[in-house]
């Protein structure tokens, strides 16, 4: 912080007053403080103001304050999901207060989800008012049996979900599902689950059910707990349906402010991209179409994937050759100019893929699974000594509530 | 001020006389966080006013409250929140050049965060006044930046 310091010789008065010029230094101070929306719009201030983007000191101080107001005590503790095959109980579920891993408290999963092998995920990867929604895909044969169960860890309350009457039912085909999502819908003070659901033929033979009433047609369905039930949504999938999705439980879903986020490739190089939105109180799907640069340097991409930072909708592109991260953050939802690059982490070739973000760093896990930070300004690699197997379940936010479960579905 | 023998630094207070010539008095763990005064401490010894030119009578005892607060590390949201509430933009971006000059870090931060929130909604010029800047564009080169930006105008009342 540079010193303002005006030597007075004289007795004459020399007010810091209304309209004191604030030089840039500390000016960036509070810009850096200001959304993205409101940077960009001050850009007309003057010619310097519109270069604030470029001005590398500037821009210093952005990520810096992104990170660290990411963290303020309000949000919550982050959550970290682990996998381990050789432990007994295969999945560990930690909160971390800050950064250090040493620091970590163990949550018990409920019971019944102790004993499970198969995947396990965090839906939206964070609670909602104190309730996780954890997902469980079973094997069942040829065909993948999901299970969710919602979960007060404070009270250690927990309730599984009944089955959807519409996705779990025939022989004849196998579910896959394309997204889901763990929302709330503050209208009508309810929790619900979506899920996006294709089917795949999986007979060739005769079967029971003849040609003429089966469906293999996409579902897209809704749990509302104060209902207790299921219900299909009546919307028209159509732009959405052959694009590429993540993995649910890759950690897929975002959710911010009662609406579920999505990316949807759409093209074979990852060039550009759907932002599927939907609203649990207006119970609306959008769609925005995203058009994003190509960074020249690097090859192609791998992979897109949001995420939730400091109440903004990010996108962690991952480059490879040289294996580069780049991460955008989107300045207002529904604008598709309004994506501004904040952080590139690389070329670090050990890389695999993000899991979360600390106040000074971002959390990757490696190719031999092995979890280290980056650190944003130095971009020195420090090694956590935690391993992450499995799938690249994301770090999550807990926020404790004493809610319960029970009293809102009667 | 009355010569003290050296004692525990809790219970010593110091003498700050501000441009307009008065004096406040603080505790000399709540001195420590404004590094000015405590480099001048260092430099004049703490039995002598401090004189802090920059600083007046009208914002000085408003920086002294936040420290006193502080020091007891009773500082909550609810106590900052009560601190500006009454404060208009200029009265909070006097004192925000003050706890600069006074490298008063932690009030610093969060005075510019507040002004910050301020200024989240407000239009280019009220900006442009508010930090003393000169508008460097020719009317074109203006209306083609707004053009290129105008996603960030939307909602935005720009005579505000």
């Amino acid at each position: 912080m540079k010193k303002f310091v005006k030597v007075v010789e004289t007795n004459e008065e020399v007010k810091v007053n209304n309209n004191s010029y604030i030089p840039d230094d500390f000016s960036f101070s509070i810009l850096s403080k200001l959304p993205l929306k409101s940077l960009k719009r001050f850009g007309c201030v003057s010619k310097s103001w519109s270069l604030l983007f470029e001005n590398p000191h500037f821009m210093n101080m952005l990520r810096n304050h992104f990170l660290s107001n990411n963290h303020r005590s309000n949000y919550g503790v982050t959550l970290l999901l682990l996998y381990d095959n050789d432990l007994p109980v295969h999945y560990t579920l930690y909160l971390l207060s800050d950064d250090r891993f040493e620091n970590r408290v163990k949550l018990d999963l409920p019971p019944p989800i102790q004993e499970v092998v198969s995947t396990l995920y965090i839906l939206s990867s964070t609670s909602i008012n104190g309730i996780l929604c954890l997902g469980n895909l079973r094997s069942r044969g040829m065909v993948s049996i999901f299970r969710a169960v919602l979960w007060n860890p404070a009270t250690a309350e927990y309730m599984f979900i009944p089955p959807s009457p519409d996705e779990d039912v025939p022989p004849y085909r196998d579910p896959v599902c394309l997204f889901d999502g763990f929302g709330y819908d503050h209208v009508r003070d309810d929790y619900k689950l979506i899920r996006y659901i294709i089917f795949f033929d999986l007979t060739d033979d005769d079967e029971d059910v003849p040609w003429e009433d089966r469906s293999y047609d996409p579902l897209l369905e809704i749990y509302s707990l104060r209902n207790n039930s299921w219900r299909i949504l009546d919307i028209d999938m159509r732009d959405i349906a052959h694009c590429a999705y993540d993995q649910p439980q890759d950690g897929a879903a975002v959710y911010m402010d009662g609406v579920c986020h999505w990316w949807a490739n759409n093209d074979l190089f990852n060039l550009t991209g759907i932002l599927v939105s939907y609203d649990f109180s207006n119970e609306v799907l959008f769609t925005t179409p995203m058009l994003l640069d190509m960074v020249e340097s690097c090859d192609f991409i791998v992979n897109r994937r949001l995420v939730v930072l400091n109440e903004s909708i990010a996108l962690i592109s991952n480059y490879s050759k040289p294996t580069t991260f780049h991460i955008s953050i989107l300045g207002e939802l529904g604008v598709k100019e309004s994506w501004i690059k904040l952080f590139i982490v690389g070329p670090v070739p050990s890389i695999k893929c993000p899991i979360g973000f600390g106040k000074k760093g971002i959390c990757f896990k490696q190719n031999n699974d092995e979890l280290v930070w980056i650190d944003i300004n130095t971009q020195i690699i420090d090694e956590i000594g935690v391993r992450a197997e499995g799938y690249s379940f994301p770090m999550g936010i807990y926020k404790e509530s004493l809610l319960s479960i029970g009293g809102i579905n009667n | 001020m009355a010569q003290e023998a050296s004692s525990s630094t809790s219970s010593k207070t110091i003498s700050l006389k501000t441009g307009d010539g008065e004096i406040f008095e603080i505790e000399a763990s709540a001195a420590k966080q404004m590094k000015t005064v405590q480099r001048l401490i260092d430099d004049l010894g703490d039995d002598i006013t401090i004189p802090l030119h920059n600083v007046f009578s009208k914002e000085l005892p408003k920086i002294i409250e936040y420290y006193k607060k502080d020091i007891t590390g009773e500082i909550t949201k609810d106590f900052e929140a009560e601190f500006v509430k009454d404060l208009n933009d200029d009265e909070v971006k006097v004192l925000f050049l003050a706890a600069n000059y006074l490298d008063a870090n932690k009030l610093f931060e969060f005075l510019s965060q507040n002004i910050a929130d301020r200024l989240e909604s407000k239009s280019v010029e009220y900006v442009r006044k508010y930090f003393g800047v000169e508008n460097d564009f020719t009317p074109e080169e203006e209306s083609k930046l707004r053009e290129e930006r105008a996603w960030s105008f939307r909602g935005i009342k720009e005579d505000e």
